[in-house]
């Protein structure tokens, strides 16, 4: 992988070396996961788990968007630790196309899983929540390391839960703001590009032993 | 072939001597000091915090008010259970990150042993949580609560759930190992307790659903706890459930080959099939779970005690006649005496009308029940725990309101539902006189609503009466009234 980055350095990374780094990820794993975080949508919404008047009609949702980002958080662990750093210059532009990437797919069969089912806020909405809750994800890979990133996303979760409850307006709790709102897009976009930002940089931090 | 094909016997001889002796306790005492879980306890307490414990404090001072959020509804379970899934399965996955499952195979002791002390000292840093969490939530409580005591068998209940959800996760974690593993024990364990609670709340579930950890239906009302005792059958069957799946996932731990020598792994699967029959058991014995007056009863679990109404001395005051409540509900005595007076004084004397006002409890079975004027001499029988019951417990013009109403519907005879034309018009009047205006009436209980332009003209003619000829009247046709017959065009 780091072989071809160092023998063409002026070029960019060949397919080979994408396809190996995204194994090294796991990202076909994480592919996967993400299909089934929209199958899992699609069946709360045909049950009536979501929309309807109980508890959990409105957080169901933002929970299956913060296991994709969980996902997409946990992708970002290297098998390799620190030597992987000294390989070359493509590093954080392997680590942006996951991660980028993996949130493209996760918008995309969430909202496929959403199709036709009448989600409250849409696909608008999905696509607002996954990017903020994955840059949340990804910043807490770069503090707790990749295997342990989907606290973060899980910890918010649950704290929107009580938000979209209890009706606050902080637009930093985008999940309880209307789809449309910029307030809360803003918000999540400023999360996404920071979680972007400093995972591709320094990626997700490497325990000691490793 | 890796070191985990080698066969498992000589790894089923525990060394001996006194360091033999001692391992489990030293190995628990490593995997205590090594766990991840204590890193984590700072953010699950602070998610009791914010639901369960801030939710605790807000209520009327009842300890099945202030429990009913945290142990009715699960959401004890709710702060401690997708967190501790996920860290008990990063726990369990341990030897898979660390590369080392080939290692400690080849160690003495046997590789069940190993987990499951794992697994103890993750169940020990998070059930002591637990603990801790419910034991500072009900000593807050105890601050503000004035009788009886806190409900123990749905923290029982709580921990072996939160138990489960580790237990599950761990095995997961071990079994499953890959990056992914956490957290989908994690958010799996959370979806499932969203959709089990979406599950609890609808009234048309089955009685099966009654085995799910966050179902709080027909669990805790008002006057649970303060007229008769928490019925435990729920929660003894969510014991046996939970206690059955925690056997079941240690069980599945010890039956790969590589957990030890013949006989463990036989113990383990004997362990694995008494856990899947308790699980079965407790969801056959929910099928069977029934709501009662004083809740949900099962009957090959209810024990009779529990149905014994508790003993108390009533706190008794004046509005011109005695009224009674149970010393639990001792705070809002003032305001239900302010607010029976105005009512009181314009049916004193009246054949029929109340000589006394005592509390009943509320009962399950009349989610809103209604009061009743019964006896010889009529006594009013209010169910105070079915009303909206203020916080603060002074001064709420609400349930003053709904105070009165309960009486003068219970007066004029409209029983459960919201009475004939002429029992609504009398009602809206005596109301009306009482100090609740016409526009605050509709919706203070189910047995108000909006009164047809007819009843609304009748009730503002009676209204209008002077009070001597509204009482002589009453007098004269209150029997009539009560029964049902008299029409809106008799009406004065």
């Amino acid at each position: 992988m780091t072989a071809v980055s160092t023998r063409q350095p002026g070029r960019l990374p060949a397919p080979r070396l994408l396809l190996l780094h995204m194994v090294s990820r796991r990202v076909p794993a994480a592919v996967a996961a993400l299909a089934a975080c929209g199958v899992v949508l699609r069946l709360a919404l045909h049950w009536g788990w979501i929309g309807g008047a109980g508890p959990g009609a409105e957080e169901l949702p933002v929970v299956i968007e913060a296991a994709a980002a969980a996902v997409i958080a946990v992708a970002t662990a290297s098998p390799f630790g620190e030597p992987e750093r000294a390989t070359g210059r493509w590093l954080p532009y392997l680590r942006l196309a996951d991660a980028l990437g993996l949130t493209l797919v996760a918008v995309g069969v969430l909202a496929a899983g959403a199709a036709a089912a009448g989600l409250p806020g849409g696909t608008l909405a999905i696509a607002r929540n996954v990017a903020g809750l994955a840059g949340l994800g990804l910043l807490s890979a770069a503090v707790l390391g990749g295997l342990l990133a989907w606290i973060g996303p899980m910890a918010y979760a649950i704290v929107a839960g009580y938000a979209i409850i209890e009706a606050w307006t902080t637009p930093w709790m985008w999940p309880a703001r209307p789809p449309h709102d910029w307030g809360g897009a803003l918000c999540a976009a400023l999360a996404f590009a920071a979680g972007l930002l400093v995972t591709s940089v320094r990626g997700a931090r490497t325990p000691a032993h490793e | 072939m890796t070191a985990a094909m080698v066969p498992a016997a000589p790894a089923a001889r525990r060394p001996r001597g006194r360091g033999g002796r001692a391992l489990p306790g030293r190995l628990l005492r490593l995997e205590l000091r090594h766990s991840i879980v204590p890193w984590l306890l700072p953010l699950i307490v602070a998610l009791f915090w914010f639901d369960s414990f801030r939710g605790s404090l807000g209520g009327p001072p009842l300890w099945s008010v202030r429990t009913f959020l945290s142990l009715g509804q699960g959401h004890d379970v709710i702060d401690f259970g997708p967190l501790v899934a996920g860290a008990a399965a990063w726990a369990g996955s341990r030897e898979f990150r660390s590369h080392t499952t080939d290692l400690v195979t080849v160690t003495p002791v046997p590789r069940w042993t190993a987990r499951l002390t794992a697994w103890a000292a993750t169940i020990c840093w998070i059930e002591a949580t637990f603990g801790a969490c419910i034991a500072l939530m009900y000593w807050a409580d105890a601050h503000q609560v004035t009788w009886g005591g806190p409900p123990l068998w749905p923290v029982a209940a709580g921990a072996a759930a939160v138990a489960a959800f580790t237990t599950l996760g761990f095995a997961l974690g071990a079994l499953l190992p890959s990056r992914f593993t956490a957290p989908l024990a994690a958010f799996g364990a959370f979806i499932a307790l969203i959709v089990s609670s979406h599950i609890g709340f609808d009234p048309r579930s089955s009685p099966y659903a009654q085995i799910l950890p966050v179902n709080g239906q027909g669990l805790i009302n008002y006057d649970t706890g303060v007229f008769y005792p928490f019925q435990p059958d729920v929660s003894f069957d969510r014991l046996i459930f939970t206690g059955g799946l925690i056997l079941a996932a240690l069980g599945v731990l010890g039956l790969p080959r590589n957990s030890g020598g013949r006989t463990l792994r036989r113990a383990a699967a004997a362990v694995t099939v008494a856990g899947l029959a308790a699980t079965g058991t407790a969801v056959g014995l929910a099928g069977t779970a029934r709501l009662e007056a004083h809740g949900i009863v099962i009957p090959a679990l209810h024990d009779a005690a529990s149905d014994r109404p508790i003993p108390y001395t009533p706190v008794c005051t004046s509005a011109g006649i005695p009224v009674c409540v149970h010393p639990a509900y001792r705070s809002y005595l003032p305001d239900v005496t302010a607010a029976l007076s105005p009512v009181l004084a314009q049916v004193g004397g009246l054949p029929g009308a109340p000589v006394r006002v005592t509390q009943v409890p509320s009962s399950y079975l009349e989610p809103q029940g209604a009061a009743s004027i019964t006896g010889s001499p009529p006594v009013l029988r209010l169910p105070l725990g079915d009303l909206g019951l203020p916080i603060p417990v002074s001064d709420d013009a609400i349930f003053k309101a709904q105070v009165r109403l309960v009486f003068v519907h219970a007066f004029v005879g409209a029983g459960q539902g919201v009475g004939g034309p002429a029992q609504q018009a009398v009602q809206t009047a005596l109301l009306t006189r009482a100090g609740v205006p016409l526009s605050a009436q509709p919706g203070l209980t189910i047995f108000s609503q909006t009164p047809a332009p007819a009843v609304r003209a009748a009730a503002g003619r009676f209204a209008a009466l002077p009070a001597a000829a509204r009482h002589a009247w009453l007098a004269a046709h209150l029997a009539a009234l009560r029964s049902g017959h008299l029409t809106l065009a008799q009406l004065p």
